[in-house]
């Protein structure tokens, strides 16, 4: 009989397994339950793999962008909004992923872990958006036929007004979309070689680092000897100070300056502005920008300086980095979704407010000036009349023979229009091109 | 009235839970409050006086800490004799040693009274009854609380199903319902002059019982008078196998006639059964039809529990078990019905492992059955194919994971509270209502009360454990044992098999999923629990009604 009873551990034991194993299933379903719920042959949400039960999606105007009607998902009656507010409002099946459809599907269909999908309307959320659509439209016909992404957004609030991404495609349509990365959103999941844009936070670790950063000057012959090999510049600018290297692009300035401040210095200040960060807008997951320079040697290093080498920008980290500038150092995070409302009305989530302390006041102010002179003296006021727009262009150049990309970054100082902008245009080519004329473009609008 | 559904169950979907969390409590509290105290049966008494204490009605004296009553002077024997109590007496047998009886020599069992003088290796011991003393003055809680609660939740429950389905609700459902209710209560009542009786077992069995009839109600109510009906009959099983268990000597006699005939009656269906699902494992008649194998199991545990019951006497009624076990997974595997055939393997194993003395034979056996699994997988290519999708249901997901990822996607639609009874998606799915029914569970019911179903498994299972621990007599500690993992294996297999943890293998969630002839059987399989709890003290109340 002892032994019976010595032998029955086993018994315990199987029961001890079974309950862990009900527990992993409990941890699993924690983990992944969303995801499971998500599935596009869930009855509860989809209709033949189309989401349905999902409540209405309209702009910061209250226009309509998607909603749910007789069972189908329908967007905006026109096709230039459709366009415009694709990657943000997201498609049904799932494809854009960092569209509201996909990011924000558990709001929109009212899904939470602890009531599932039922809530007592039986209906889902709505979402209302930051975005504006006909500043989006604007966007939209700016980049015509384009690759690329313009970003907007107040830099006072974190509203983003404008995140249109093209290639795009109307999702009333019965075509399959074409185009290179049609369901990418570039401003929040592409990454660029940044090119002359990078120069803002070379600059900026400069009046962070060097006491004597605004009288400092530096040799220009059209380009400038590091380690032996050459380091070229657009212009001979002889001997130059920051703000006019500034204005002028100035290659040979900003490597020496990278040199001078040293591969810790410089990417402490990268980081603290964005890179190498895994940032988030509205809790969706955005490209990372790349600052890597531990390993490179001396000319490698004066390359990262000016944007070359193997640095990477993503659109929405510069967006935060202008906001940064702009905001007194100050950078509130952007975000999209207003407010969530259940189908009676009541708000039931409001946008969280969050910010980043990026630089001191001090230097803000003084970077500010700086690009505000290189739109006044360079790119030319006249074009943002009563902006007040400070700003930077970058010449990405891509590798093969293709043309460059064009960058536009930067912010209208005016109280007024209190926004910050990036604009990438694929194969635009120079910076002072494309992405300053559809960025004026767009801005008019604002006003 | 079918307006009011969506605001009671708005509200009511948030009381279920707390009332199973109180059920819970309640249970876990009436567990402690039960703790055993353990007296014991009898007594050896040497002449200087000293009480050696008998706690179970099968004792080997010897002289080794292997036996269970320890005399270690010379001459005593490593397994020297043997003291049991049966037919409603005392007996002693010697074993390897030398016994006398009022100085007579014993040669084979022989009865004993108290007052007898047994003589061992010289010394000479007093058999002697030895009272109670620890006498408890109060009688601890037998579960009538829990069962307020779940009465409570019976009734919300129910009413979450008929209002859901008012303008066309089957009189039927509402009926079934208050039959349970009034039926526990009944239980309940007549169990109060039972001595030792409790409901540590009922409470959690009844709470899977509610959740089996609230998804018979609300997914296929066309089904539930048959369900009512086999519930009927496995309530009388039970009463009546509880009662039958009792007496061990009839149950001995029996053991041969059932073994041969549920051996015939597995190879009858393994032959001209019926074949639903790729396995042949039902058996019609008329518009009857049943499955033989859920029924055979409840014999099948007890079968081990008499071969192995005896102590030391006729070794040939383990060989016989043997046999008799190889012959019905034989005949489960013809039927294709490999989650059975992995049921009575482990049943059987367990029996095995409480009882055998060598541990070398049962990892033997254990080894033979891995390598088998191993060839049956060969053999039979869409055994094959279920592990094909396995840990990787979610990339078959339209495929072989079909119906895990089914489960597992409207089990996370339910949240924690659950759509409701009735208003889920998973039970248009092929074989929902039994192999999936954990997942309808968590779409209908919820997370919680879903972990409440698997809890409430666990529950039986610590409470088995208990009785084994607690068990005077090997048959009660092998049948329980054999129940016990059982129970909780199959619904391992039901549950993890429906989530992709294990290879999904079509066996039925005890109590919970929908079927006849798994509700007779999981009734059944609750006797050999409940005859344990009852017998546990039945060699003393043998003495007080002399």
């Amino acid at each position: 009989m002892n032994r019976v009873i010595k032998r029955s551990f086993i018994v315990i034991l199987v029961v001890v397994l079974f309950a862990a194993g009900v527990f992993g299933y409990y941890f699993s379903l924690t983990l992944n339950g969303e995801g499971w719920m998500s599935y596009p042959a869930n009855k509860h949400i989809y209709t033949n793999g189309v989401l349905t039960k999902a409540g209405a999606i309209t702009d910061r105007n209250g226009v309509v962008l998607a909603k749910t009607e007789n069972g189908t998902r329908v967007y905006n009656s026109k096709k230039s909004i459709r366009k415009a507010t694709i990657h943000a409002v997201g498609d049904t099946k799932g494809f854009i992923s960092t569209g509201m459809h996909s990011a924000y599907l558990n709001e929109l269909c009212g899904y939470d872990a602890v009531n599932g999908v039922y809530n007592l309307s039986g209906k889902g959320n709505n979402l209302e958006l930051t975005i504006d659509s006909s500043v989006s439209v604007a966007a939209l016909n700016a980049l015509g036929s384009y690759s690329g992404t313009v970003g907007i957004y107040n830099y006072k609030t974190g509203e983003i007004v404008c995140m249109v991404s093209t290639p795009t495609f109307d999702p009333n349509s019965n075509d399959t979309p074409s185009g290179k990365g049609v369901y990418v959103n570039r401003l929040l999941s592409g990454v660029y070689a940044p090119g002359s844009i990078f120069k803002l936070v070379t600059a900026l670790s400069a009046l962070e680092n060097i006491n004597t950063a605004t009288t400092m000057h530096f040799k220009c012959n059209h380009g400038v000897t590091i380690a032996g090999e050459w380091l070229s510049c657009l212009g001979r600018h002889n001997n130059i100070s920051l703000d006019s290297a500034l204005k002028h692009s100035c290659n040979a300035f900003f490597a020496q300056t990278a040199l001078e401040l040293g591969r810790g210095d410089l990417t402490a200040t990268a980081e603290k502005v964005g890179f190498n960060k895994s940032l988030k807008m509205d809790g969706i997951p955005c490209a990372t920008s790349k600052y890597e320079v531990s390993d490179s040697n001396d000319i490698d290093f004066g390359w990262s300086g000016i944007g070359q080498h193997n640095d990477l920008v993503n659109p929405y980290q510069y967006l935060c980095f202008m906001g940064g500038i702009a905001n007194g150092g100050e950078s509130i995070s952007p975000y999209l979704v207003k407010k969530i409302t259940d189908a009676n009305g009541r708000t039931i989530k409001k946008a969280n407010r969050d910010s980043t302390k990026m630089m001191s006041e001090k230097n803000a102010t003084l970077l500010a000036s700086m690009m505000r002179n290189n739109v006044k003296l360079n790119y030319g006021d006249s074009r943002f009349k009563g902006l007040e727009v400070c700003g930077k262009t970058g010449t990405a150049e891509v590798g093969d023979k293709s043309t460059p990309h064009s960058w536009f970054v930067g912010f209208c100082k005016n109280e007024k229009t209190p926004y910050a902008f990036t604009v990438i245009v694929e194969n635009a080519g120079a910076g002072n091109g494309a992405a300053t004329r559809i960025a004026a473009a767009v801005l008019k609008t604002l006003k | 009235m079918s307006g009011i559904y969506p605001y009671f169950f708005a509200v009511s979907r948030w009381v279920t839970p707390l009332l199973t969390v109180a059920i819970a409590l309640l249970w876990v509290s009436c567990f402690i409050k039960n703790k055993k105290v353990s007296s014991p049966l009898a007594a050896l008494v040497t002449r200087d006086g000293i009480s050696l204490d008998i706690y179970a009605m099968e004792i080997i004296i010897g002289r080794y800490k292997s036996a269970d009553l320890i005399i270690p002077i010379n001459g005593v024997e490593k397994r020297h004799a043997l003291l049991c109590f049966e037919k409603g007496h005392w007996h002693i047998a010697p074993i390897m040693g030398k016994i006398a009886v009022n100085l007579q020599n014993v040669s084979r069992m022989a009865p004993l009274e108290y007052g007898d003088k047994i003589s061992i290796a010289g010394q000479i011991l007093t058999f002697k009854y030895k009272e109670d003393e620890n006498i408890l003055s109060k009688r601890p809680p037998s579960g009538g609380l829990a069962l307020i609660f779940l009465t409570l939740f019976q009734i919300i429950v129910a009413l979450q199903i008929c209002l859901n389905v008012w303008n066309n609700l089957d009189p039927l459902i509402p009926a079934a319902f208050l039959l349970l209710i009034v039926g526990q209560w009944a239980y309940f009542l007549v169990g109060q002059n039972i001595k030792n009786f409790k409901m540590l077992l009922e409470i959690p069995a009844l709470y899977l019982i509610t959740l089996g009839l609230s998804l018979v109600s609300a997914l296929s109510p066309d089904q539930l008078l048959k369900q009512i009906i086999c519930f009927g009959i496995g309530l009388v099983g039970f009463i009546l196998l509880t009662f039958i268990l009792k007496y061990r000597g009839f149950v001995i006699k029996a053991q041969r006639v059932v073994m041969v005939l549920s051996l015939a009656l597995l190879y009858y269906t393994a032959f001209f059964g019926t074949k639903i699902n790729s396995a042949r494992n039902w058996l019609s008649i008329g518009s009857f039809s049943f499955q033989p194998s859920e029924i055979v199991k409840v014999a099948f545990v007890a079968m081990g529990g008499i071969s192995l019951y005896i102590l030391t006497k006729k070794p040939a009624r383990r060989i016989e078990f043997l046999v008799y076990c190889l012959l019905s997974m034989g005949a489960l595997a013809i039927m294709l019905d490999f989650g059975a055939v992995a049921i009575f393997f482990v049943i059987m194993l367990t029996a095995l492992t409480l009882r055998l003395e060598s541990p070398i034979i049962i990892s033997g056996i254990f080894g033979a059955a891995v390598v088998g699994a191993g060839g049956i997988i060969l053999l039979y290519p869409y055994i094959a194919r279920r592990f094909g999708a396995w840990l990787h249901a979610w990339d078959y997901a339209d495929s072989l994971g079909y119906q895990q990822t089914r489960t597992m996607m409207s089990f996370a639609s339910g949240g924690m509270l659950g759509v409701g009874p009735g208003n889920g998606n998973l039970k248009n799915i092929a074989a929902a209502e039994t192999d999936l029914i954990f997942g309808v569970l968590g779409e209908e019911f919820g997370a919680i009360i879903a972990l409440a179903a698997a809890l409430s498994v666990v529950a039986i299972g610590i409470y088995g454990f208990r009785l084994i621990k607690n068990s005077t007599c090997l048959f009660d500690a092998v049948t329980v044992g054999g129940a016990t993992v059982q129970i909780i294996f199959q619904t391992a297999l039901n549950i993890f098999g429906s989530v992709d943890i294990l290879p999904l293998t079509g066996v039925t969630f005890i109590f919970v999923s929908i079927g006849g002839s798994s509700l007779i059987s999981a009734l059944m399989m609750l006797s050999f629990f409940k005859s344990a709890e009852l017998h546990k003290q039945s060699s003393k109340q043998w003495r007080d009604s002399e």
